[in-house]
């Protein structure tokens, strides 16, 4: 049925044929992974957005095969700018994360055109890339951002306006904080081999997150360059991220038609396409070509805008939730049980007493507390490490602006 | 009946008295060398030198060689001579200068008059009588039920100069439904002269004077023969016995050596038999399903009713349903063929060698023609299914001359969408019906009237705040007119209209509703004329008027902020004349030459936007705008189609037939789908987007086996396709005010082999057939270039293909089909690398289509039973239980990928993944 929600928004948009009616009877899917998808592909990737407001940040990595299961490989040791079409030039520099190249943070003068300009390592045969010179948009600020439960959901929608009437495309980026407890809380730590009161905590955590999906508005076809209440992230009420406390943080980019056309493509090509109903995938690059060699396929769309963001913040009561609302359980799964470790004063012949532990030394399992019947202290309670220890699924560490 | 005849002759030998009635002495005398002559041979020779006339039957007179000479001998001394040792009896009427030849006993040449009062029709006897009616010249023509009697063609007295004579009239069934027989091969053996009857029955035969065995063969009826004695032109029509086995049981059957003599080539006739036999996906008999199991015609995916004729576009076919043109013929996004199946006679499709008459349309042309009412008493059929329901009346129009036929179907579908564990399509609804009415009335026997009316809607409301619906509708008037025995005509005038609608309330802010809308008005005007034994002319024109309105958006409610949008509307003409010469330049070679010229003008009131020369038609490189008035000529366009074929019969039973034609189409769809969905659109051509045109040879070998039971054909074709419509990456192609900016004309190619072995009688029967077809494209245009301007395979090619369709009868009331189909898989872009952007995975493509999905195949199995054939019971009923992709196999409807937690993963998705079992009862008043 995946296939089958997936397509509502298809044909809502009157894209689709709508095959999925019958997909429930007897329609069915499966895994299809052909060996054509690994063969070698090695292509810069340039990923980033020339910021007006702010540092520019721009990753510079290589494409990998479909099958590969690496890590894309970084591009190290590049020199790159920010050109514009007065000749200025603001240098970017390599950060301590690989890959990683930074501006100043700069205030760039709107009404002129942006390009970014990359040398690959050093020396006049050195491969030089650029990208299309783009005009800096505007991005006004929201007008209202919402956190809403709604039909089951609980949704972020944005709202803003350009007086202007120049922003007309918008695209936003959401990155997800939410604050989560391990089903049992752990009073107990394997120190050395032994079991000893716990140090360290693991029972309260932080996951963040960032949606891959584009989303993207136009208001071309409006009389008014409005938006209201445009739909940016939803998820079900039910979910564990709003249990305890759940932080979103939005930002909003006013985007150029071309570019706002580049991450339609981008998002068909990644998230509607293959089907017979599907548009053809596009062999898609974006705004970079390699000076003297336009064949050389580029992968990735500079553009060149100012930045607005905003945080939010929800708890079940902020959001209206009744007090006794069920959430789904990540941790449903979990069993715990007892490991049986006798008082070293017991005079029973066991082989191992407390605080020693078979069960809990190699750190698969994690002890909870002390497994205690009617006042005998008999041995440890205590589960697998993923349904004690947190920080399997996240980080202890609060976020700065929690 | 006919066995009865034998029977009947040998009682009236009987009854009547053991004496001949001699003749006068003014008898005319013969001469001549009558020896080693077979009976019938030596009474045509009498018969050209006397007025005498001679009545047998031929298998009487089987073992009879002449041995006689004769020197002014008259005729009874004659007869006696030849008769000396055999039992044959002879009798002569003297008055009527007739000669009747019986076995044992001679005949009584006068019978008493009240005999002929009480006889029954349709024998023998009252026949006779009327040939000795004392009007000969001016008669009635002659009806001709009995395989045993002489029938007279044309006044005696009036012999032609040049020895031919024609003979035109009409075949019809016998008994009370009585209909047309369409497409009957009428011909004589020897020479070899034969034609077909046309869709009111008519034929029309030049053959030398004399006598012939008149051979009449056909769909559903009983292969019989008349035996002539033709004289000069004159009228005979035929009542032909429907064949009682085919109406029970389900047979494949053309006109028998239409494979071989015929001259078409690629095209094939399925009547409605063979359409409900074959086992379908929900048990119903769906017309459109069957055509796509010929060879050369690719489904562009399962559950979806789009086809691509040989390599074409799924819009370069014409569809027509009694001559109007239908542009969406779906229910429920392709699911069902709009068209009901109770309603259908025969559906024809041409591959290559399109006749002249047709135009408009590269690839193919799919003639549906509704069966004819009940001419003689009222009936309702039916059928209920899984998710339809169906209900045809019918009956004749007052004075028998004519008939009705009303034929509705209507969905109940609704619970299937409960059905889905999804509560958005819980909240959905679809339904659809269609409706089609037929009324055919013969003014006097050279008019004929006839009148269709078509409607089909659909409508699919999803989540109750979105709406499609959308709607085909379809008038046709038909009028036939008979000028001479040689000159035929037919006009029709006819309109069309499609239109789909799209609403949706989800946002207020942006609730909007969005229409388009096609019609078309069509006026044609068709002409065949026998011009002489060796050339048959048809000759036409037509005139169509397009009138469409490519979209018009308009917010609903208050608070909607969107901007009301309307395209501007689009007008043209499109017209042509054409004119085909059948020239048989010798009994076994033919060609068929045709010319059609078309005519295009794309009409204002528009206002055009002019761009830059030599650049890629996009908003920056706009100029400017041109302005037309209304009913001027924005663009134009014309050219010849030629429409050219041949036939070399290399024996009886073989063949050799090559054509070349040229088709151009003026009207393109659009849609970034590659299957036929409900908001695609059509686009007019204009001074941007050209008309497509197409130039296909093919040349095929034909040959029957088994007495013409057996046919097998071959074909290879090489077709080329010019300008068609291909988009630009990302196109929109819906409210798009410059829509041909993201347009880019393309260029393809595809060629084939056809194989098919078809076997139309007897218990078992179908057809297998192979194909291998390939269908490129090429995108490489000065300004815009699609795979670096390569060559590469369209979505329809999948150049292997077997289909076997078959049908068993285990008895009359119980017979099993079964469908095997294989096929290579689609091609498909797939994904070469993959990169991040912003954290996200992200995908590169390959060259559009370089890779193929998963080969297809599928096994359906359908059983029928049919009630007991009593003659009267209320209801005759019959049930098919089918069962779909018996195999259950998971053919891959598409494949495709996604990100599924930062992981990229491919996908085969497969609709109709298990076997599927259906029931349906159908019945008839």
């Amino acid at each position: 049925m995946l296939r089958t929600s997936a397509r509502y928004w298809r044909w809502a948009n009157g894209l689709s044929a709508g095959t999925g009616l019958l997909l429930g009877l007897a329609g069915c899917i499966e895994s299809y992974m052909p060996d054509v998808v690994a063969a070698p592909a090695s292509y810069l990737v340039v990923d980033g957005f020339i910021n007006g407001n702010g540092r520019t940040r721009i990753l510079l990595s290589r494409s990998l095969s479909v099958g590969s299961a690496e890590a894309a490989p970084v591009v190290r040791g590049a020199t790159l700018f920010i050109a514009d079409t007065t000749g200025q030039r603001y240098s970017l520099r390599e950060t301590a994360v690989a890959g990683t190249y930074i501006s100043d943070s700069l205030q760039l003068p709107t009404g002129r055109r942006y390009q970014l300009q990359l040398t690959l390592g050093t020396g006049a045969s050195a491969p030089a890339y650029a990208s299309q010179l783009v005009p800096l948009k505007v991005t006004p600020d929201f007008d209202q951002l919402e956190l809403v439960h709604q039909d089951g959901q609980v949704r972020v929608l944005a709202s803003t306006h350009d007086p202007s009437g120049s922003a007309r495309f918008y695209r936003w980026r959401a990155s997800e904080t939410w604050e989560f407890n391990a089903p049992r809380r752990s009073e107990l730590e394997v120190i050395g081999g032994l079991v000893r009161p716990r140090v360290t905590p693991i029972y309260t955590c932080y996951r963040s997150e960032q949606p891959s999906g584009i989303v993207q508005a136009s208001t071309a076809s409006l009389r008014q360059d409005f938006l209201s209440q445009q739909r940016i992230l939803a998820f079900s009420d039910r979910a564990e991220r709003v249990k305890v406390r759940y932080s979103v943080l939005v930002t909003q980019i006013a985007e150029t038609a071309e570019e706002f056309a580049y991450y339609e493509l981008l998002r068909k090509n990644t998230e509607a396409v293959g089907t017979v109903n599907d548009p053809l995938p596009t062999q898609l690059t974006g705004n970079v070509h390699r000076v003297g060699d336009a064949t050389e396929p580029v992968l990735g769309f500079v553009g060149a805008h100012t930045v607005v963001q905003r945080r939010l913040f929800a708890t079940p009561a902020s959001l209206g939730l009744p007090k006794d609302w069920a959430f789904d359980d990540p941790y449903s799964s979990c069993a715990f049980g007892p490991e049986l470790v006798p008082d070293p004063n017991d005079k029973i012949s066991l082989r191992i007493y407390r605080p020693n532990t078979r069960v809990f030394k190699s750190g698969d399992n994690v002890p909870t507390q002390y497994y205690i019947v009617s006042g005998d202290t008999l041995g440890y309670e205590g589960g697998p490490r993923a349904c004690v220890d947190c920080r399997t699924r996240g980080t202890t560490v609060k976020p700065s602006f929690w | 009946m006919p066995r009865l005849y034998p029977f009947l002759f040998l009682l009236l030998g009987l009854l009547v008295a053991n004496q001949a009635s001699w003749a006068q002495q003014t008898e005319p005398t013969i001469s001549g060398d009558f020896r080693n002559l077979r009976f019938e041979q030596f009474a045509q020779r009498v018969e050209a030198q006397t007025p005498y006339r001679f009545f047998f039957s031929p298998a009487a007179v089987d073992t009879v060689t002449v041995q006689v000479q004769a020197s002014n001998l008259a005729l009874i001394a004659l007869l006696k001579q030849v008769f000396v040792h055999s039992s044959l009896q002879f009798a002569i009427d003297e008055a009527t200068h007739r000669v009747f030849i019986t076995p044992e006993y001679p005949l009584q040449t006068q019978i008493a008059p009240d005999f002929f009062e009480q006889a029954p029709t349709g024998t023998m006897l009252p026949a006779a009588a009327a040939t000795t009616g004392p009007s000969r010249g001016n008669r009635l023509p002659a009806t001709g039920t009995s395989e045993f009697r002489v029938y007279d063609i044309g006044p005696r007295q009036v012999a032609p100069a040049s020895g031919r004579a024609t003979i035109t009239g009409t075949v019809r069934t016998a008994g009370t439904r009585s209909e047309p027989v369409v497409g009957a091969a009428v011909f004589i053996d020897s020479p070899n002269i034969g034609t077909a009857t046309d869709r009111q029955g008519n034929y029309s035969l030049t053959v030398p004077v004399g006598r012939h065995n008149l051979n009449i063969r056909g769909i559903g009826i009983r292969s019989t023969r008349r035996q002539l004695v033709v004289h000069a032109d004159g009228r005979f029509d035929l009542e032909v016995a429907t064949d009682a086995a085919a109406l029970q049981e389900v047979v494949v059957e053309g006109q028998k050596d239409r494979n071989v003599r015929g001259m078409q080539m690629g095209v094939q006739l399925l009547d409605i038999k063979t359409i409900k036999q074959v086992p379908t996906v929900f048990g119903e008999a769906d017309l459109l399903r069957v055509v796509m199991a010929l060879p050369g015609v690719k489904t562009v995916g399962e559950g979806s009713t789009g086809m691509s004729v040989r390599g074409g576009g799924t819009d370069q076919n014409l569809v027509l349903f009694n001559g109007a043109t239908i542009y969406n013929p779906a229910h429920l996004f392709g699911f069902f063929s709009a068209f009901n199946p109770d309603m259908v006679k025969s559906v024809e499709l041409y591959k290559s060698a399109i006749p002249a008459r047709y135009g408009g349309r590269l690839a193919s042309v799919l003639d549906i023609v509704s069966r004819e009412g009940d001419r003689k008493k009222f009936g309702a059929s039916g059928g209920i299914g899984l998710l339809t329901s169906r209900l045809t009346l019918e009956g004749p129009l007052p004075g028998a001359k004519g008939s009705f036929l009303i034929s509705g179907r209507t969905s109940y579908s609704d619970w299937l969408l409960q059905r889905v564990p999804s509560p958005t399509l819980r909240n959905s609804a679809a339904s659809f019906y269609d409706l089609s009415a037929y009324l055919t009335y013969d003014l006097n026997p050279k008019n004929s009237v006839s009148v269709t009316g078509y409607l089909s809607h659909d409508r699919f409301r999803l989540a109750s705040d979105t709406i499609y619906e959308y709607r085909n509708q379809a008038v046709s008037l038909n009028w036939k007119h008979t000028f001479s025995p040689k000159l035929a005509s037919a006009v029709l005038a006819t309109t069309s209209q499609y239109d789909f609608s799209l609403t949706t309330t989800r946002n207020q802010y942006s609730a909007s509703s969005f229409a388009y809308r096609l019609s078309q008005s069509a006026l044609q005007a068709d002409f065949s004329y026998l011009a002489t034994t060796k050339h048959t002319l048809e000759f036409g024109a037509s005139t169509l008027l397009y009138n469409t309105a490519p979209g018009d958006q308009q917010p609903l409610g208050d608070k909607s902020l969107l901007l009301p949008t309307t395209i501007q509307h689009e007008r043209a003409l499109e017209s042509g004349v054409y004119l085909t010469d059948r020239f048989d330049l010798s009994p076994r070679f033919s060609v068929q030459a045709g010319l059609r010229y078309s005519f295009y003008q794309a009409l204002g009131p528009r206002l055009v936007a002019d761009y830059l020369p030599g650049l890629s038609r996009s908003e920056n490189t706009k100029t400017g705008s041109s302005t037309y008035g209304s009913g001027q000529v924005l663009a134009h366009y014309a050219g010849p189609e030629w429409r050219i074929s041949t036939k070399l019969e290399l024996t009886a039973n073989s063949s050799v037939k090559a054509s070349y034609n040229r088709m151009r189409q003026y009207i393109h769809q659009l849609s970034n789908t590659t299957v036929v969905s409900p908001t695609d659109t059509w686009k007019l051509s204009d001074g941007y987007i050209r008309p497509q045109v197409g130039d296909q040879v093919s040349l095929g070998y034909y040959h029957n086996f088994k007495r013409n039971t057996i046919e097998f054909s071959a074909e290879v074709y090489y077709k080329k396709i010019h300008d068609f419509v291909d988009y630009k990456s990302g196109a929109v192609l819906l409210l798009n005010p410059h829509l041909e900016t993201d347009l880019v004309n393309a260029e393809g190619r595809a060629y084939g082999v056809e194989l098919l072995l078809r076997k139309n009688v007897g218990k078992i029967n179908g057809w297998l057939s192979y194909t291998y077809a390939r269908s490129l494209v090429q995108v490489n245009t000065a300004t815009d270039v699609v795979n670096g301007g390569n060559w590469y395979p369209s979505n329809y090619d999948k150049p292997h293909d077997v289909t076997l369709v078959g049908n068993y009868r285990f008895s009359r009331r119980f017979n099993i089909g079964l469908n095997f189909n294989y096929s290579t898989g689609r091609p498909i872009t797939l994904p070469l690398a993959k990169y991040y952007i912003d954290n996200a995975l992200r995908v590169y493509y390959s060259d559009r289509n370089m890779y193929r999905v998963p080969d297809y195949y599928r096994i359906d199995l359908a059983v029928n039973f049919e009630g007991n054939h009593k003659v009267k019971k209320l209801a005759h009923s019959s049930w098919t239980v089918a069962v779909y992709n018996l195999t259950g196999r998971h053919n891959p409807y598409s494949v495709y990928f996604q990100t599924v937690n930062g992981q990229l993963k491919g996908y085969q998705l497969s609709i109709f993944g298990t076997p599927i079992p259906t029931v349906t009862y159908n019945f008839r008043f």
